[in-house]
C-alpha cells in the first residue's frame, strides 16, 4: 500500500491508541450498531456511503459522512484504497469494519497500521492465519483442538481428490478457503459429482473473494453449528463470552440463532472444553479482540473446530443479551488498549435469547432475493432490555429506504430475551405476526414457522432443519385455514376504495352502484402459483362476497373498508388488515399473517416486442458467466450464462434447441429483472 | 340555510301501507329487470357462451373502471309489447379510464341482436344524451341489422343512427365502434360512421352484403372473412383501426382509446368557449382539470324512508319537502315565496354540491299564482345558471269558471313557454301523477328534459283514467240527449270500466317507460344517487341559462 501524499499520520494520540473519531467501513444496520456504542464513548462517528445507500438512515445518524462514488460492494466498500482515503479525509483515527466486506481483509489492517489509524479488529497475522480455513486447521490440529480431516485441492490432480474423498467416505464438502456465507460450498453425495463441483466451488470462490482455494473435508451429517464468542485483550488476556448456536441455516447462512444452545442443557460439559478450546486457539495467534470460534457438533457431542470468525459476528446481539454486555463497546475499549479485567466483571449467563434475520427475499421461490421499496417498515414493541421479556430490532431501514440488488437483502435482526427459552421464543413469534412489512416479500413467515415448528420448539436444531422442514410447509403450517382467501377478501375491498378515492368521475355515488345487476365486482390475486379470486357486489347493507363457498368461508361482514386498512368479520371472528396497494402488488397484513399478492390484470397486457426464444433476467443481478457464443447451436436446457444475484448464482438455460442470435449483455453487466438477456432463433 | 324538519312517521299505518304498496312495486320492477337481463332466454345464453363469447352486460361490466356506478337508462324498453323487453339492446352512462361515457351494447342472445323499432328508438336515445351532454359513446356491436319482418318501422327513421353518429364527431364528441360480431348491411355504418373502430378477430363480420347476397347481386363466390373480417379490415380495407386478439383483448384496446382521448375536464375535451361566453355556470364548484371533491352533507333523514312517503293512493297528494328532506343534500333547502302559490314548491338546495333549483308539486293542482310562481323561478334559474330538477306530482291546471277568467291558459302559457325556452339542464322526476298540462309545466318528455325518470308508483296520462272515463260518459249522455235518444246506462258503465282499464294499463310507469317517454324507473332510494349521477353528467357539457330579459315579476 503506497499512500505517499498522505504520509504517515503522527500523532500522540496513537499511543495509547485512543479513538477520538472513528469510521465504520460498512453499512446499514451494523455501522448504526457501531454508532451507538461509539457514542457511548464520547467518539465522533463517521459514515461511508454508496449511490444506492445515500438515503439509508446510518448515514444520517452519523456525525459525518462520506460518500464512495459507485453502487457495486466492489466500487465501494470493498476499496481498501477508497476505505482508507475517506478515513485519512474525514480526520478518523480508527477504524470499525463490520462485518462482511473488509472485515477480514487484512490489507484493511495492513493499511491502518501503516496510517497509524487505529483498526478495531485483530493484528493483521491473525486475520491472515483464521482468514485461511487450511492454514487455522493445522493450527488447531497443533493445539490439540479437533478438525476434520481436510485435503487442499487446488494444486492436486482430480485422482488424488477422488481417493481422500474415499478414504473420509461420501458425502463430502468442498469448501472454498477463503470467505464465509457458504459461497464456494458445495456438498458431494457421490464420487460422479466431484470433480464437477470442485470447479464450481473454485469459481464461485474466485469470484467471490478473489482467491480460488477450496478444500474437502469430511461432511457431518446434520450436525449442530456451536460458535464461542472469545474476546482477548492487548495485554495476553484472552476469555471466552459462551456460545451462540446457530444451526438453522438456509444455504449456509445462519437465519436464527441463539444463546445458550438448547444443546448444552443436556452436554453442559461443552460450553467448558469448546470455550477452552476457543480460548486456546485464540491464544495461539494472540488474538485480540472479538472473534468466533466456530464449532460443528454431531449428535453425539463431539465438536469439531470448523473455522474462526475474526471480527464481531452478525449474530452478536444474543451474546449481548444473556450476559447484559455490550460487545461493540468492549471490543472498541480494546482496540484502545484497556485491560479485560475492567472492562467484564463475572460472566453470567442468563436468560434465553435468540435472534431471527429477516431477509427481503422469497423462501418460496428458491429463497430468490427481493429489492425494491419498502414502504413501510414496522417491527413493533422495541424496548429497552428487560427481565421478563424485551424485544431488540437492529436494522438500517425504516419507511421508505430502498433495498438494493447490490448488497445483502437482510432488513433487520429482531432479536428476543427472557427468562426462558419458550418465553423468548413466544414473544419473537408474536413479534414477528405483528410486524408490517409492505414493499418487498421477506422470509417473515418463514420464521414464524420455524419459531412455531415442534422440533424447534423442543430444541432439536441442526443445519438440517431447512432440509428437512421445507419452507413451503413452514410457512403454511404457521398459517390458519384460508388466511389467503380472508387476506383476498379485504385486499379487494381495500382495492376498492382505493379505485373510489382516485377516481374523478361520478366521486359520491356508492361503489360500484347499480340500478339494474347483473354481475358482480372481482378482483384476481395471484399468489405463488394460486389464482385468489374475489367477487363481491355493493347493496344496500353494504358490501356482499358473492363467491364465498369457493373461497371456503361462511360468511364475511364487511365492517369497514378504507384505501389502506379493512376490518372484516369472518365466520364469527373479527380481524383487522393493513393494506397496501401497489400498481401490480398488493401487501396485506394481518394477524393471519402477511400475504404479498400480485394483481393480475383484466387485460391482455399490451405485448412489449419481445421475438421468441429471448431471454429475459428473472431477477436483478449481475453477469458473472457467458458460455456460448453468438452463432452457437443451443440444445434445449443448455446452460447459456450464469447471473449472480445476492450470492446465489442463477443459471440461464436455452429453453429451445436453436442458434444463439443476439446476446445483450457480457460479463460483469448489472441487469435489471425481466431485461433482455439473449435471444434464440428456434431451430426449423 | 334551512334545514327541514322531519313530519315522516315511520310507524304509522299511513306510512307502512305506503311502504307495502312501494315494496310491490319495486318487486315487481326487479321481476321486470330480470326479464330484461335474462336477454334472449336461457337457450339463446347458453349458446353464446358456448361460442366463447361474452354477454353483452359482461361486455359493459368489463369496459367500466372497477367499482364505478353504472347508471342502465331505459331498461324496459319495449315493455307491454311484442318484443322482448329491453328491446336487445343495453345502454347507460358508465365511467371508462375516468371519463363519463354513454355505452351501448347489442344484446346478440335476442334475436341475434337485430334491431326493432324500439331498439331504434332506443338508440337514439343514447346518440342525444351523447350529444347533449358531450359525452364519448361507445358502441359494443353485434348486430344482425334490422329486424326484417319490422323493417317498414325501421328503415327510414333508423338512417338518423348515422347521422347522429358522423354529427356528433363533427361537434367533437368522440364516437368508438367495438365489433363482436356481426354487424352487417345497414349496421356495418354504426362502424364505418364512428372515429374509432376495434373489431375482434375471426369474429367481428364487417360487411354491406354477406357471401349469399353477393352471389345473388353478381354471381361471385365469397365468404365472410374475405368480405369483413376483422383481419381484412385491418390489413386490406382499413376499416379497422385495431384488431383484437378475442374479446378481452377488445374491450382492452377500448379503455385504452378512451384514456388517450384527453378528456382533461368536464365539458369537453377541447376548449369550450365557443359554448357561449358564460362557460361554466359554477366554476368555484368545478374548479379546473377535474371535478373537485366538493363538502357537502347526506341528507339528514334516511333515504329508505321514501318507501313510505309517497302516497300508496294516487288520489292522495303528499308533501314533497318530505322527499326533498332525503334527496339533499343536509337536508338544506331555502324555499322560494313559500308563501305564494303553495300548491308548487320552489327553491333551492344541492346534491353530492351541485347547487339546484327545485320545482315540486305539492297539492297537485296547478293555479294561476303556481304558475306565475314557477314562471319567475325558472327564469331565476336561468339567471344564476343552476339546473332544474322537476318533482312531478300534479293532476293538471285548474279548470273551472273563476280560474278560466282569471286567465288560467294564459299563466298556464307562461310557465310552459318558461320551460320550453329555459338553457339550464332540466331534470325531471314523475313521483306521483303527471296527467294532463300539468306534464307539460312540469317538464314532461315533450320538454326535452336532460333526463327523466318515474319512480314506481307513476302515472302519466292526459287526465286519471276515472276522469277520462267519467268524461265520455258525460260526452256521450249529452250526445244522446242532443239527438233524443235514449241513454244506454248499461252499455256506458261496460264502457266506462273498459275505457278506466285500458288508461289504467296505458299510464302506469311502466308502460310509459316501455314506450321510451322516460329514461327508466327508478327505485325511490336511489333518487338522490341517480340526480347526483346526472347532475355530475349535465355539466360536462357546462350549465349556462337564457339570457335577453330581465326578470320579469310575475
Amino acid at each position: 500500500m503506497v499512500w505517499p501524499e498522505l504520509g504517515v499520520m503522527a500523532s500522540t494520540e496513537c499511543k495509547t491508541n485512543s479513538i477520538r473519531r472513528l469510521l465504520v467501513a460498512n453499512r446499514a444496520e451494523i455501522a448504526e450498531r457501531v454508532f451507538t456504542s461509539a457514542r457511548s464513548l464520547g467518539i465522533e462517528t463517521v459514515a461511508l456511503y454508496s449511490d444506492p445507500d445515500a438515503n439509508l438512515r446510518y448515514v444520517r445518524s452519523a456525525d459525518q459522512s462520506i460518500h464512495l462514488a459507485g453502487s457495486t460492494p466492489a466500487e465501494t466498500y470493498l476499496d481498501v484504497n477508497k476505505v482508507l482515503e475517506a478515513a485519512v479525509r474525514s480526520g478518523c483515527d480508527g477504524i470499525h469494519p463490520g462485518y462482511g466486506f473488509l472485515s477480514e481483509n487484512p490489507k484493511l489492517a495492513q493499511g491502518c497500521l501503516d496510517l497509524g489509524i487505529t483498526f478495531v479488529g485483530p493484528s493483521v497475522e491473525s486475520i491472515e492465519i483464521m482468514g485461511s480455513k487450511l492454514a487455522s486447521k493445522a493450527l488447531a490440529l497443533r493445539h490439540g483442538v479437533p478438525t476434520l480431516d481436510s485435503l487442499d485441492v487446488t494444486e492436486i490432480t482430480s485422482n488424488q481428490a477422488g481417493e481422500f474423498a474415499k478414504t473420509i467416505g461420501y458425502p463430502v464438502l468442498v469448501k472454498a478457503s477463503a470467505g464465509g456465507g457458504g459461497r464456494g460450498m458445495r456438498i458431494v453425495e457421490s464420487p460422479e459429482q466431484l470433480d464437477q463441483s470442485i470447479e464450481s466451488a473454485k469459481r464461485e470462490a474466485l469470484n467471490a473473494f478473489g482467491d480460488a482455494t477450496v478444500f474437502i473435508e469430511k461432511y457431518v451429517q446434520s450436525p449442530r453449528h456451536i460458535e464461542i464468542q472469545v474476546v482477548a485483550d492487548q495485554h495476553g488476556r484472552a476469555i471466552h463470552l459462551c456460545e451462540r448456536e446457530c444451526s438453522i441455516q438456509r444455504r449456509h447462512q445462519k437465519i436464527v440463532e441463539e444463546s445458550p444452545s438448547p444443546f448444552f442443557d443436556k452436554h453442559p460439559e461443552l460450553r467448558l472444553l469448546m470455550g477452552q478450546a476457543a480460548v486456546d486457539l485464540a491464544q495461539a495467534v494472540s488474538y485480540v479482540g472479538l472473534g468466533t470460534v466456530e464449532f460443528v457438533v454431531d449428535a453425539q457431542g463431539n465438536f469439531y473446530f470448523l473455522e474462526m470468525n475474526t471480527r464481531l459476528q452478525v449474530e452478536h446481539p444474543v451474546t449481548e443479551a444473556v450476559l447484559g454486555i455490550d460487545l461493540v463497546r468492549i471490543q472498541i475499549e480494546v482496540a484502545q488498549n484497556r485491560h479485560l479485567g475492567d472492562l467484564i466483571g463475572d460472566i453470567d449467563q442468563s436468560g434465553h435469547a435468540i435472534e431471527v434475520r429477516l431477509y427481503a427475499e422469497n423462501p418460496q421461490l428458491d429463497w430468490r432475493p427481493e429489492s425494491g421499496t419498502l414502504e413501510k417498515f414496522l417491527v413493533p414493541g422495541q424496548t429497552e432490555f428487560q427481565i421478563g421479556g424485551a424485544i431488540r430490532v437492529d436494522s438500517g431501514f425504516e419507511d421508505n429506504s430502498v433495498v438494493s440488488t447490490y448488497y445483502d437483502s437482510m432488513l433487520a435482526k429482531v432479536i428476543a430475551y427472557s427468562d426462558t427459552r419458550q418465553n423468548a421464543r413466544k414473544i419473537l413469534r408474536k413479534t414477528l405476526i405483528d410486524s408490517a412489512i409492505f414493499g418487498v416479500h421477506t422470509n417473515r413467515d418463514l420464521l414464524i414457522g420455524i419459531l412455531s415448528n415442534s422440533d424447534f420448539v423442543d430444541g432439536n436444531t441442526d443445519t438440517g432443519f431447512l432440509v428437512r422442514n421445507q419452507p413451503n410447509d413452514l410457512i403454511e403450517a404457521s398459517l390458519e385455514e384460508k388466511w389467503l382467501e380472508i387476506s383476498a377478501v379485504a385486499g379487494a375491498l381495500v382495492l376498492q376504495a382505493r379505485e373510489r378515492e382516485n377516481t374523478r368521475a361520478f366521486v359520491n355515488t356508492p361503489s360500484g352502484w347499480r340500478n339494474s345487476r347483473s354481475t358482480t365486482q372481482f378482483v384476481d390475486f395471484s399468489h405463488n402459483e394460486e389464482v385468489v379470486r374475489v367477487e363481491y357486489f355493493n347493496s344496500s347493507d353494504g358490501f356482499r362476497i358473492a363467491n364465498l363457498s369457493q373461497l371456503g368461508l361462511e360468511s364475511v361482514r364487511v365492517i369497514s373498508s378504507t384505501s389502506s386498512q379493512a376490518i372484516l368479520e369472518v365466520d364469527g371472528r373479527t380481524h383487522r388488515f393493513q393494506v397496501l396497494a401497489l400498481d401490480t402488488q398488493v401487501f396485506i397484513h394481518s394477524t393471519l399473517g402477511l400475504v404479498c399478492f400480485g394483481r393480475l390484470p383484466r387485460f391482455p397486457a399490451g405485448q412489449d416486442e419481445i421475438s421468441p426464444g429471448s431471454l429475459v433476467s428473472p431477477m436483478p443481478g449481475v453477469v458473472v458467466r457467458i458460455e456460448v457464443l453468438e452463432g452457437d447451436r443451443v440444445e434445449g436446457g443448455t446452460v447459456m450464462m450464469a447471473l449472480e444475484a445476492m450470492k446465489m448464482e442463477h443459471k440461464i438455460e436455452a429453453p429451445i434447441t436453436g442458434t444463439v442470435k443476439e446476446i445483450l449483455v457480457s460479463v460483469g453487466s448489472q441487469v435489471e429483472a425481466s431485461q433482455l438477456l439473449v435471444v434464440v432463433e428456434e431451430e426449423q | 340555510m334551512t334545514v327541514l324538519g322531519n313530519k315522516v312517521n315511520p310507524h304509522s299505518p299511513t306510512y307502512l301501507e305506503n311502504q307495502q304498496a312501494m315494496l310491490a312495486l319495486i318487486e315487481d320492477l326487479e321481476s321486470e329487470l330480470e326479464l330484461s337481463r335474462a336477454g334472449g332466454g336461457e337457450k339463446y345464453v347458453q349458446r353464446h357462451r358456448e361460442r366463447g363469447k361474452l354477454l353483452a352486460r359482461e361486455r359493459i361490466e368489463l369496459l367500466l373502471d372497477p367499482d364505478s356506478p353504472f347508471l342502465e337508462l331505459c331498461p324496459l324498453a319495449a315493455w307491454g309489447t311484442s318484443f322482448n323487453v329491453g328491446a336487445s339492446l343495453i345502454f347507460g352512462l358508465g365511467v371508462v379510464e375516468d371519463t363519463i361515457c354513454v355505452i351501448s351494447a347489442n344484446d346478440p342472445t335476442v334475436k341475434g341482436g337485430a334491431s326493432n323499432p324500439y331498439t331504434m328508438k332506443k338508440a337514439h336515445r343514447a346518440a342525444d344524451i351523447a350529444r347533449e351532454n358531450r359525452l364519448p359513446l361507445i358502441n359494443l356491436v353485434e348486430s344482425g341489422g334490422a329486424d326484417l319482418p319490422n323493417q317498414a318501422e325501421i328503415f327510414i327513421p333508423g338512417g338518423r343512427m348515422f347521422r347522429d353518429l358522423t354529427q356528433l364527431s363533427a361537434e367533437g364528441i368522440p364516437t368508438i365502434s367495438l365489433v363482436f360480431g356481426n354487424s352487417t348491411a345497414g349496421g356495418a355504418y354504426v362502424p364505418g360512421m364512428s372515429d374509432y373502430i376495434v373489431m375482434v378477430k375471426e369474429r367481428a363480420k364487417v360487411f354491406l352484403g354477406g357471401p349469399p347476397l353477393v352471389k345473388m347481386a353478381t354471381g361471385e363466390e365469397s365468404d365472410d372473412e374475405e368480405l369483413g373480417g376483422a383481419e381484412m379490415h385491418a390489413r386490406v380495407s382499413g376499416l379497422c383501426d385495431f384488431m383484437a386478439e378475442n374479446e378481452l383483448d377488445c374491450i382492452g384496446i377500448g379503455r385504452q382509446i378512451v384514456k388517450r382521448l384527453n378528456v382533461t375536464r368536464p365539458g369537453g375535451w377541447r376548449t369550450i368557449t365557443d359554448k357561449g361566453a358564460r362557460g361554466y355556470g359554477n366554476l368555484a364548484v368545478l374548479g379546473h382539470g377535474s371535478l373537485q371533491r366538493r363538502s357537502f352533507g347526506e341528507p339528514k333523514y334516511s333515504q329508505h324512508e321514501l318507501l313510505g312517503i309517497p302516497s300508496s293512493d294516487a288520489k292522495i297528494p303528499y308533501d314533497p319537502r318530505d322527499v326533498l328532506a332525503r334527496i339533499l343534500d343536509s337536508s338544506d333547502f331555502d324555499e322560494f315565496k313559500p308563501l305564494y302559490g303553495t300548491s308548487l314548491v320552489t327553491g333551492w338546495g344541492s346534491i353530492y354540491g351541485f347547487p339546484i333549483g327545485i320545482l315540486a308539486n305539492h297539492r297537485g293542482v296547478l293555479f294561476s299564482q303556481e304558475a306565475q310562481k314557477a314562471t319567475q323561478f325558472i327564469q331565476l334559474a336561468n339567471q344564476s345558471d343552476t339546473p332544474l330538477v322537476f318533482l312531478q306530482n300534479t293532476t293538471g291546471y285548474m279548470v273551472g269558471k273563476d280560474y278560466e277568467q282569471g286567465g288560467i291558459i294564459k299563466d298556464g302559457a307562461k310557465m310552459i313557454n318558461a320551460v320550453s325556452n329555459s338553457r339550464v339542464p332540466h331534470l325531471t322526476i314523475n313521483i306521483g301523477a303527471s296527467y294532463g298540462a300539468g306534464n307539460y309545466g312540469m317538464c314532461g318528455k315533450a320538454f326535452n328534459p336532460r333526463f327523466l325518470f318515474a319512480w314506481p308508483n307513476a302515472r302519466s296520462s292526459v287526465m286519471g283514467s276515472a276522469q277520462l272515463a267519467g268524461v265520455l260518459s258525460i260526452v256521450a249522455r249529452q250526445a244522446a240527449e242532443a239527438q233524443g235518444r235514449e241513454f244506454d246506462e248499461a252499455a256506458d258503465q261496460e264502457m266506462r270500466s273498459f275505457v278506466e282499464a285500458q288508461i289504467e294499463s296505458e299510464s302506469i310507469a311502466k308502460f310509459i317507460s316501455g314506450r321510451l317517454y322516460d329514461d327508466g324507473i327508478i327505485d325511490p332510494r336511489d333518487t338522490r344517487t341517480v340526480l347526483g349521477m346526472c347532475l355530475e353528467v349535465v355539466y360536462q357539457n357546462g350549465v349556462a341559462g337564457t339570457r335577453g330579459y330581465g326578470i320579469y315579476r310575475m
